[in-house]
């Protein structure tokens, strides 16, 4: 609490800090704040780290919840730096969101990657990225396979063909109880003969 | 007169066709004695193998060692599931192989997904893309399992059974079609697998 009150009332007066029970610090922010928070934490507060960038997709209230995660090795301090951003995509076919985020790629070299997810995995734009291309996907058509209306059943039996069961057809519940049986009573005549 | 020549001409060919086999059972036999891993992991069983490698459960001691290039190697271990991304770089490492060689694949994913079934970006059935030799099954597959996969191939090799690469060699239209099908206009170069389709191939 009192990191709050000493260290960031007053750099942030008007922001909103919570502090949980584990001791990470919260805050939320506008995205066009986001920089010059960011970008104070780093080099006022000594917020080194960019441990990673978080994106959770909440498709009941419309928006993606994208949470900046610093740590800072002077003060041993998390921090979770939030924004909220709306989840609709461009008309264009690009399949991208019309609100975008800025790179903090200036500030912490290693957002590249993480920035390069979010564009990838949850279609969110991204400005002032240097090198914005797919990561972990190849010719990926869909809409980004971690939104939640993209629905990955309908598209796995669209797409891929399944190995057929077995022809016997046996049903493995059953069969594994036999064997059971079988091995206790094996084991049963094995101790009665030991006797 | 006839009869007598005829007879003489099968007699030389048994005798031939015995020699040759029984060059082809020493082959054999020397083959699965010795037999080089491409150090390769594509999933999470690649964790198994260092420990089937290394002192716990020493394969070396069976004639299994690792080898650092593909084109060194004899056995590739598919080691997991596999996404259409590391599916591309697989069957260039596969192709670029030397004959011999021998695909093992190390768990349920490469049969038919495993846990992975209702993923977007794994491939199911690996057996349309890559001719393998072994399945091992479980998730995950114990060492003791994976080194029981190999006396399996031995035992194969020995028999002169394991003919993956002379499968992809003589199906190479249907493998390609198959993974032209996932791949799209983004296939692997041809330069790793066009001498399949001439006849200078020696294989």
């Amino acid at each position: 609490m009192s990191f709050i009150d000493n260290r960031l009332k007053p750099l942030f007066p008007n922001s909103e800090f919570t502090i949980d029970e584990q001791g990470i610090i919260k805050v939320e922010v506008t995205v066009d704040n986001l920089i010059t928070v960011l970008t104070r934490l780093h080099s006022e507060l000594t917020f080194e780290s960019l441990q990673t960038i978080a994106c959770a997709d909440w498709l009941e209230d419309d928006i993606l919840h994208i949470n900046y995660i610093l740590y800072s090795y002077t003060h041993n301090q998390t921090i979770f730096v939030a924004i909220k951003l709306p989840r609709e995509l461009k008309d264009d076919g690009s399949k991208r969101t019309v609100a975008t985020i800025p790179s903090v790629e200036t500030i912490w070299p290693q957002a590249n990657p993480f920035e390069r997810e979010l564009w990838e995995m949850f279609g969110v734009s991204v400005t002032g990225h240097s090198n914005l291309k797919e990561f972990f996907l190849e010719d990926w058509q869909d809409i980004p396979p971690l939104r939640r209306d993209f629905d990955t059943l309908k598209f796995v039996n669209d797409n891929f063909e399944f190995r057929p069961g077995r022809e016997d057809a046996l049903k493995v519940s059953v069969e594994r109880k036999k064997v059971r049986e079988r091995k206790a009573a094996e084991k049963a005549a094995k101790e009665g003969s030991d006797e | 007169m006839n009869d007598d020549i005829k007879e003489l001409e099968i007699d030389e060919l048994k005798k031939i066709k015995g020699q040759q086999q029984v060059v082809e059972w020493a082959v054999n036999w020397f083959r699965q004695q010795s037999l080089w891993v491409l150090s390769y992991g594509t999933g999470c069983g690649a964790i198994e193998v260092p420990p089937t490698m290394t002192a716990r459960y020493d394969a070396e001691r069976l004639g299994i060692r690792g080898a650092a290039t593909p084109r060194q190697a004899d056995v590739l271990i598919i080691s997991g599931y596999l996404s259409y991304k590391t599916l591309k770089r697989v069957i260039r490492t596969y192709e670029q192989m030397q004959s011999p060689k021998y695909i093992i694949g190390l768990g349920s994913c490469t049969m038919n997904g495993g846990m992975y079934w209702d993923s977007y970006n794994t491939a199911k059935q690996l057996d349309q893309y890559l001719p393998f030799d072994i399945f091992v099954a479980g998730c995950m597959p114990r060492p003791e399992a994976l080194i029981d996969g190999f006396m399996e191939l031995k035992k194969q090799i020995s028999k002169g059974e394991s003919d993956g690469a002379k499968r992809y060699e003589e199906n190479i239209d249907w493998y390609k079609a198959n993974q032209k099908k996932v791949f799209g206009d983004k296939m692997t170069p041809t330069y790793t697998c066009d001498w399949y389709y001439g006849d200078g191939g020696i294989l």
